[in-house]
């Protein structure tokens, strides 16, 4: 995956599916996350929270599910079975 | 030699037998055709284009023949080849030049490989490319040719031909106006050259300005991306301009690029090192002549665009 971040932007490359789109900032971070191996969600949440997009008191994990959703119905990540 | 320097019916005679093989951009091309409206559109709008050398590897062999075999009242019919074979149906005599505009787009859109190719007009000021992408009905060509007839070099209102370094790569061949932008045209530039007009076509009403010969003699002169603006003619709109952001201007340049899937990651590479050193505006107007300070005020203004943070 390639990516090119300007302001809270990001176009993203996927090789993999050939697509060229536009992801939020915590899109951005979840894809690197799931790039370095978290696992599940509270890994990603914990890896998107050292980035600083979120408080240790915010809720994370609703926002980054929608973010999930979008990516696989785009065919760009793949759910676990 | 240019096309415009040969008489007309020598070119005439030239075009129906061996055919005349010129420059535009970093391509040749080969036309051959004995249909009159085709001599006359290439004389007159193709005029500043200079012809290739005979030992010139030629890049798009395109003739236009009438098609044999019809009966009043049908209409005369045409059929372009391109390289011998025939990739569209027939069409209308009177849409010749129309016809062979659109065919050497096609050429260069199918068979460019090397340069990743985006559907935008470019023209260049100061050494400053603006690229003008938009979807057709936009206002577009007529920007762009308002913006050359008031001295912005060509480099094409219909093909950003990107090089792999970066560098916009000038063919500057023929504006295609269309539709009411033809008089739109004529009003602003009384001067400007526009060829015959082709009627019902199925973009409507087609006719061609000539591209300025400056634009043409510096047809080898490559220029860097400085600026992207999106163009949105409205009827009685106020002007708006406004940022557009970079991460969606790439993607909007990916999307209507014509061989981007060829390219891939080395595409969204390019694209992304080009925008990082474009400014990127949506420009909505409803007059021309705003349009046109507008653009004016950021080329002199703007001092190009600022690196972007990443």
């Amino acid at each position: 995956m390639l990516s090119r971040t300007w302001d809270d932007e990001t176009a993203v490359f996927f090789e993999g599916a050939g697509e060229t789109m536009v992801v939020s900032e915590l899109g951005s971070a979840a894809i690197a996350g799931i790039a370095a191996d978290c696992a599940d969600l509270p890994a990603l949440e914990g890896w998107c929270r050292g980035r600083g997009l979120a408080t240790a008191d915010e809720d994370l994990g609703a926002g980054l599910l929608a973010v999930l959703e979008k990516l696989a119905a785009f065919e760009i990540i793949e759910p676990a079975p | 030699m240019k096309i415009g320097d040969i008489p007309a019916p020598q070119l005439r005679e030239r075009l129906a037998v061996d055919g005349v093989a010129f420059r535009v951009g970093p391509y040749v091309t080969r036309l051959r055709s004995p249909i009159a409206r085709v001599a006359e559109g290439l004389h007159l709008v193709g005029a500043h284009h200079p012809l290739a050398a005979p030992a010139d590897f030629v890049d798009f062999d395109l003739e236009i023949r009438p098609r044999l075999g019809l009966w009043p009242p049908l209409r005369r019919l045409a059929r372009l080849f391109v390289d011998g074979a025939a990739p569209f149906n027939a069409f209308p005599v009177a849409q010749s030049y129309a016809m062979f505009e659109w065919g050497l787009n096609w050429c260069v859109a199918t068979r460019s490989d090397r340069y990743l190719l985006v559907h935008s007009a470019v023209v260049e000021k100061g050494g400053r490319a603006l690229l003008l992408p938009a979807p057709p009905g936009s206002g577009k060509s007529t920007l762009c040719a308002a913006l050359v007839c008031r001295g912005w070099r060509l480099l094409s209102d219909e093909l950003a031909i990107l090089r792999s370094d970066g560098l916009l790569a000038p063919i500057p061949r023929p504006v295609s106006l269309k539709n009411a932008s033809i008089d739109v045209i004529r009003r602003f530039e009384p001067g400007a050259v526009i060829g015959g007009t082709a009627h019902e076509t199925i973009k409507g009403t087609v006719a061609y300005l000539r591209p300025p010969a400056d634009s043409v003699d510096r047809q080898a002169e490559p220029a860097r991306p400085a600026w992207v603006v999106f163009p949105k003619y409205e009827a009685g709109a106020v002007l708006r301009f406004a940022p557009h952001s970079r991460a969606r201007t790439l993607v909007f340049l990916a999307h209507n690029s014509f061989n981007y899937h060829v390219h891939g990651a080395r595409g969204f590479t390019l694209l992304a090192d080009v925008l990082e050193h474009c400014a990127c505006h949506d420009l909505g107007y409803g007059s021309l002549e705003d349009a046109l300070r507008c653009v004016e005020s950021l080329a002199s203004n703007d001092g190009a665009a600022r690196p972007a943070t990443a």
